[in-house]
């Protein structure tokens, strides 16, 4: 009987461990869970009150529930103070009625808030702007929000900006693109009309588009360029250069432009202007052209009469006087039409090619020309001239002009013209100098030696051509040309012209 | 055996400038050629053409062409001239106050057998209608007109 019942509680004892095991084993899983649920608040605890975000729960009632740390910093009241009131008391009056619509329809668990935009008052009676996004479970609201108070901010600076400045801009609504919604001060301005007049009807009847430039800007915006005309309301045409922003989507547009009036009347009066000088060019070179031809032929028939009355005739005394200034002259008549005939030459060409031009192979030839002429010939060439960048028919024309002038205006015996050159350390442009003993010119008209049909003297004859010509043809040239020079003390022109090293290092 | 041209044609607006080349010809031993003068390029081509006033003219073995001249200009009458086939061989030598390089380059770009100026100077002009003679007409063997 004491066997059966020390087996009995054998077997009880036993049970009763097994349960307590069993219970232990439990509790023990039970502890871990609860750990493990108390690791994770804490971690959504941290994450909350560590976020910029503002993070709360809501009951139905609109009371807060749960608010992470950040609220009471961004509003300026304690989490108490927030939890004792409905959050309704919070809102702006005047956004407390999208603030109820919003939180009716989390009513129904599928829908999202998402860019709900409302405003509060602070403690210290600013306004806050939240940027929403919160789900509901029927129960409770989550929801986080963000303070977007500076953006807004911003936002109004613009628009108030836009409303006192003087820019161009308009704006266009998703739900009417047609028509502007906003215009800026400055636009209202300069079309002469008020904002109710100028969003009633389509802009594109206020601007008038003469030219557009579709630039695709990226996924999710088209920028348009273009050019437009405008009348205003006292009939003045305006001329603006738009950048049009338009949104893909919506296609709503932000349009803000550049008053072009003033550059395009300066414009037009450049090519009235351009225009006149083209056509006083005309008439020029039709002139120049006349002298070239026409008045070339007269002198020549003056001289051949001359000669022809010389040779065919029996001239009677003193006569002989005449003829010869009747011949002078009519050559003197043809050296200034010649001349003329160059400078118009020159004038004319265009696109003119540089080419390398070895100046000594120039001046040799000049000089043998005038020493043919000259028995007692003094022009010395310095054998190192260098090769320079230009034309040889143009430099030719140049330098015999500089030497036929020292030899011409000079009263030495001994009649002395030397071109040599002083090098340019780099080489670009080294100086040439014509040098000669003559009769040198006072300072005072330095200026004036180069003007056309400019002379300084009477005493030896001349057209007033030559050095107008040669400084013409140094400066299309692109070199310069100066001169140092005193009554008796004989001229030195001083010439530098682009080498042919330097093109060649460009 | 070279044939002696026979007949020059001289197209030169100024009378002055057309006696001093016909007395420079007849100076220097070429008066035995004959020399019709015209005065504008419309006349030189009715001439060359035989037409109007011109039908009965004899085609010249020889053209002195000025290239200023009223109406028709020198390089007109010369371009329509190389145009056709009857006159594109009859010698041109351009004889003109221009010495500008574009005209040079354009007178021979049409089809000019040489281009003279006419020299200020009244002995220079003789002894260019020397040495044209000399060459054109004593020395160069001219085409049939």
């Amino acid at each position: 009987m004491t066997q059966e019942l020390e087996l009995h509680d054998w077997v009880m004892v036993t049970l009763l461990l097994l349960v307590c095991i069993l219970f232990w084993l439990r509790n023990k899983e039970y502890h871990k869970k609860s750990l493990e649920y108390k690791n994770q608040k804490e971690l959504l605890d941290k994450w909350f009150n560590s976020s910029s975000d503002l993070h709360c729960t809501l009951s139905a009632g609109g009371m807060f529930t749960f608010l992470s740390k950040g609220w009471a910093k961004t509003t300026g009241y304690s989490l108490e103070e927030l939890k004792s009131k409905p959050y309704i008391d919070f809102v702006h009056p005047q956004d407390r009625k999208k603030t109820i619509a919003e939180a009716s329809a989390l009513q129904d668990t599928n829908h999202y808030t998402t860019r709900f935009v409302n405003r509060h008052i602070r403690k210290d009676k600013t306004e806050l702007y939240l940027e929403w996004t919160a789900a509901s479970d029927g129960i409770q609201i989550y929801a986080t929000a963000k303070d977007i108070s500076e953006y807004h901010k911003k936002d109004i600076d613009l628009k108030h900006w836009l409303l006192v400045g003087l820019e161009l801009v308009a704006t266009t609504k998703l739900t009417d693109p047609e028509k502007w919604s906003f215009v800026s001060k400055g636009l209202q301005q300069l079309l002469g009309r008020t904002e109710a007049e100028l969003t009633s009807r389509p802009w594109r009847e206020w601007i008038e588009f003469e030219e557009e430039f579709e630039e695709e800007f990226d996924n999710f915006t088209i920028i348009t360029k273009a050019k437009t005309k405008t009348k205003t309301i006292n009939g003045s045409k305006i001329h603006l250069l738009w950048n049009i922003t338009q949104d893909r989507h919506s296609g709503s547009m932000y349009m803000s432009a550049t008053n072009m009036t003033e550059f395009i009347k300066q414009q037009e009066h450049l090519k009235s202007i351009i225009h006149e000088l083209e056509q006083a060019n005309m008439a020029l070179s039709g002139f120049a052209n006349v002298a070239a031809h026409q008045l070339r032929s007269p002198p020549r028939s003056i001289l051949g009469a001359a000669q022809i009355i010389e040779e065919d005739f029996e001239i009677p005394e003193g006569m002989h006087e005449y003829i010869r200034d009747i011949k002078q002259d009519a050559i003197l008549l043809s050296d200034i039409v010649d001349g003329l005939h160059k400078v118009s030459d020159i004038r004319k060409l265009k696109g003119l090619k540089a080419l390398p031009v070895d100046l000594n192979t120039i001046l040799r030839p000049i000089r043998i020309t005038y020493c043919r002429e000259v028995p007692d010939c003094h022009i010395k060439i310095n054998p190192d001239l260098p090769v320079v960048l230009g034309d040889q028919t143009l430099l030719t024309e140049a330098f015999s002009n500089l030497i036929d002038n020292g030899l011409k205006f000079n009263k030495s015996i001994v009649k002395m013209v030397k071109v040599y050159v002083i090098p340019d350390p780099q080489n670009f442009a080294p100086t040439i100098i014509v040098e000669d003993n003559g009769v040198g010119i006072d300072p005072t008209y330095h200026k004036k030696l180069f003007l056309l049909f400019e002379r300084l003297t009477t005493e030896f004859p001349g057209t007033g051509v030559g050095l107008y010509l040669t400084k013409m043809i140094i400066e299309r040239l692109g070199g310069t040309i100066r001169l140092e020079s005193e009554v008796d003390r004989g001229t030195k022109f001083f010439i530098s012209l682009p080498t042919h090293k330097k093109e060649s290092s460009v | 055996m070279k044939r002696t041209p026979h007949h020059l044609l001289l197209v030169e607006d100024r009378k002055q400038d057309a006696r001093q080349v016909i007395r420079a010809l007849n100076k220097l031993g070429w008066g035995y050629i004959p020399v019709d003068v015209v005065e504008d390029g419309v006349s030189a081509l009715d001439y060359l053409f035989q037409r109007n006033m011109h039908s009965t003219a004899e085609r010249p073995d020889l053209i002195l062409l000025d290239w200023m001249l009223p109406l028709k200009n020198g390089i007109e009458v010369l371009r329509e001239m190389r145009m056709s086939p009857l006159l594109t061989k009859i010698p041109v030598i351009i004889f003109t106050t221009s010495s500008s390089e574009s005209d040079v380059e354009e007178a021979h770009a049409a089809g000019a057998n040489a281009y003279l100026r006419k020299p200020i100077d009244p002995k220079e002009f003789e002894d260019v209608i020397q040495a044209l003679g000399t060459f054109w007409i004593d020395h160069a063997f001219l085409p049939r007109p």
